[in-house]
């Protein structure tokens, strides 16, 4: 609703109210007004009648008293008018409508009124010489009482019309004061709104609220065009920068697919390196397998013609002759052993077998019996499995070697008159890894050695103290890693030393090996 | 106000109810009474009727004097009882009894019987104090015995302001006296003579002189 209509409403509705009120009011006044003016006039006639009955009633005269009665009629809202005794007998009667209608008496000697059934009943004694000689009783029905509230009301529901169309004219021509402002500050705001136009400014008329809610609108369209312009330079800042960023961003996109592509060449580059590494690096293998291959029979030759040599000479030759074709085959024995080794170390790399599931108990036996045989009775050595040792999934070859080794390993490193002892145990590591630990009772190494025992050629003694080529834990060493697993030591000098090392335990998937022995049967 | 105003006018339109009930009780009365003399006891019951007649219009005597006004002295301000004179052979008899201590303006009243003319004539001492004590008192009433001497008395209590009343036929042309009984359809009513009342220095009420059967009023 728009706050023209709200306005007149509000004046309308006040105005209606009041009227009502003060209509509601005047009639209630005037009704008592006329109730008490009613009263008084009916009981001023009944004492007039009264006194008028005096003398008829003490003189018994009937007709005289219904005479002065008569007169009633005058006032045609009298229904009843009487004349009573003091023995409490009718006298005399007058009765506007019917005759049967009775009063019911009241007390005689008291002046009084009664509203009652729409009617006013008043009563008032006759005396004659102060002593009450009878009582008149007057009924007067409500009529004109009704007519003046019917006349009031309707008169009051008049002015109501009439006052309300004025206050209808006068609002409507009032109420402009208040909504003309406000009609043209909403205009005003409805014409910025729709064209953004912040730039105009609302007219002030008066100094009140709404003079202050015009200053408060002016002021805020300044504070929007103020932003408003700073939103713009703001927003062509952002742009300008977006704009360099984007060149930037460009710039280094260009960059880096340059040094993409340089970086592709150099993974070229270094892949055609790699691939003539690996070319070299099987190159070398083979020229070692071949090398030590082909070296190890004119070196046989050496050891052997030396060895006749040394036989058939025995005794003959001068004792620093003997000693140099002494050291002669000591020296090529040696070269074949490291030969062998070599060989070894070389075949881990070329000559792998696939990974079969291996009894580890069953490789220890074997190598009991069999290639360390010799050794463990040589030095009276023992080996103990206190518990029996889980199926590995290795190179069976490799598995043998690598075990022969660490045993052979830890009998030799012994003090002098010391019986060997090597215990093997295992657990299982991560990674579905199965670690086994050969721990011996020699001499131990020291924790400065320790990183260094499993390089090549490396060598902790001298040739005189133990026997050695130093191949044979870099061997090991190589087999662990083909076998992803990793080998380590733990040990503290003269207290023996513990050599483990991990390899894969036995996969729940079917092997190669598994799969022909199917397919065979 | 319209009480006042108007001029009561017979109207008797409303009134009939009423008027059929009285001539109703009428009836039976006057059925009973002819029962009553075709029996024994005639006498007797037409004394009853006659006394009842009479303590009415004792009463009547009573209720005069507040509705006439007597000239300044007549009325005493102590508290002197009223006299009401009855001259005559009185048929009253026991007709006050039951208003003897009726007090009138708060005075008491005082009935005072005198012998008739005829009688009082014989001693002309008796004759002047009874005269004497008549003039003192404020009412007479007249008995029909002495209705040939009725100017006589009237003439002798001449300028004593004295309420002169009968009940005989006449009694206000042929002597001037003020008020006379008259008998209608068994009520008692009165009859008024403006003309002797002024004479006599009184004042009637008008409240009175509405209710008289009939007023004679000085012609002028």
């Amino acid at each position: 609703m728009a706050i023209k209509y709200k306005l007149m409403t509000i004046i309308m509705l006040s105005c209606t109210i009041g009227l009502i009120l003060a209509g509601g009011a005047f009639i209630g006044w005037e009704q008592r007004v006329f109730r008490t003016s009613m009263t008084q006039n009916l009981s001023t006639q009944a004492k007039m009648i009264a006194d008028n009955c005096k003398a008829s009633l003490a003189f018994q005269d009937t007709q005289d008293a219904e005479k002065i009665l008569q007169a009633l009629h005058v006032d045609s809202s009298i229904t009843i008018g009487c004349v009573y005794t003091s023995n409490e007998e009718l006298f005399a009667a007058y009765y506007r409508d019917y005759p049967e209608v009775k009063l019911q008496l009241t007390n005689l000697r008291r002046q009084g009124f009664d509203f009652k059934a729409g009617s006013l009943t008043v009563s008032s004694p006759i005396i004659l010489d102060k002593e009450i000689i009878g009582a008149v009783f007057l009924r007067s029905d409500l009529t004109p009482m009704y007519t003046m509230l019917k006349r009031s009301s309707q008169i009051i529901i008049a002015v109501l019309f009439i006052s309300l169309l004025a206050a209808f004219l006068v609002s409507s021509k009032l109420q402009t004061v208040i909504s003309r402002p406000i009609l043209n500050l909403a205009q005003l705001a409805k014409t910025v709104s729709e064209r953004k136009d912040y730039t105009t400014r609302a007219l002030k008329q008066s100094n009140d609220e709404v003079g202050l809610l015009i200053d408060a609108f002016n002021e805020m369209l300044g504070q929007i065009q103020k932003r408003d312009s700073e939103l713009f330079d703001a927003k062509e800042g952002l742009a300008r920068k977006v704009d360099e960023r984007t060149a930037e961003l460009s710039k280094t996109n260009e960059q880096m697919t340059v040094e993409i592509a340089e970086r592709k060449q150099a993974e070229l580059k270094q892949q055609s390196l790699n691939a003539e590494l690996e070319e070299a690096n099987n190159e070398l293998k083979n020229f070692v397998y071949i090398a030590s291959h082909d070296m190890r029979e004119p070196l046989r030759k050496i050891t052997s013609f030396g060895t006749m040599l040394e036989k058939s000479l025995s005794g003959k030759l001068v004792d620093d002759d003997a000693e140099n074709l002494r050291f002669m085959v000591d020296g090529a024995t040696r070269m074949t052993k490291m030969i062998e080794g070599l060989l070894v170390y070389s075949r881990v790399s070329t000559k792998a077998n696939p990974a079969e599931i291996v009894d580890l108990n069953e490789i220890v036996q074997q190598l009991q019996q069999l290639e360390l045989s010799i050794v463990l009775e040589e030095k009276q050595a023992t080996i103990e499995v206190p518990k029996p040792l889980p199926n590995v999934e290795v190179d069976p070859v490799q598995i043998r070697q690598l075990m022969q080794n660490f045993i052979a390993n830890g009998i030799k490193y012994q003090a002098k008159g010391n019986l060997p002892r090597i215990t093997i145990t295992s657990k299982p590591a991560a990674d579905g890894m199965i670690r086994v630990e050969v721990t011996d009772n020699g001499i131990g190494i020291a924790p400065e050695n320790q990183g260094s025992v499993f390089a090549m050629f490396k060598r902790l003694h001298s040739r005189n103290e133990y026997e050695g080529t130093g191949i044979g834990l870099a061997v090991c060493k190589k087999i662990v890693e083909r076998h992803g697993g990793k080998v380590g030591i733990e040990s503290e000098p003269g207290k023996g030393a513990t050599f483990w090392f991990t390899v894969p335990a036995v996969s729940s998937k079917p092997t190669a090996v598994d799969k022909e022995v199917e397919s065979s049967v | 106000m319209p009480i006042l105003n108007t001029k009561v006018a017979p109207v008797y339109a409303e009134g009939v109810s009423l008027k059929l009930l009285m001539k109703i009780r009428i009836y039976i009365l006057m059925v009973a009474m002819l029962v009553l003399l075709a029996g024994t006891g005639t006498q007797v019951q037409a004394d009853s009727a006659a006394s009842k007649e009479y303590q009415v219009k004792a009463a009547f005597l009573y209720n005069f004097i507040m509705f006439v006004e007597w000239p300044h002295g007549k009325i005493t301000d102590g508290n002197e009882p009223l006299i009401i004179g009855i001259i005559g052979k009185d048929p009253f008899e026991g007709a006050f009894e039951p208003i003897k201590d009726k007090l009138i303006n708060g005075r008491k009243v005082v009935i005072k019987r005198f012998e008739g003319l005829e009688k009082l004539r014989k001693s002309e001492a008796e004759m002047n104090r009874a005269i004497e004590e008549v003039r003192k008192s404020q009412l007479l009433f007249i008995c029909r015995s002495e209705e040939k001497v009725i100017a006589q008395i009237v003439d002798l209590i001449k300028g004593a302001n004295v309420l002169t009343i009968g009940d005989m036929p006449k009694f206000l042309e042929s002597g001037g006296g003020i008020i006379n009984f008259v008998m209608e359809e068994e009520k008692v009513r009165f009859e008024i003579n403006g003309v002797a009342a002024e004479a006599a220095g009184l004042k009637i009420r008008s409240q009175l002189l509405r209710l008289a059967k009939r007023v004679i009023e000085a012609k002028k």
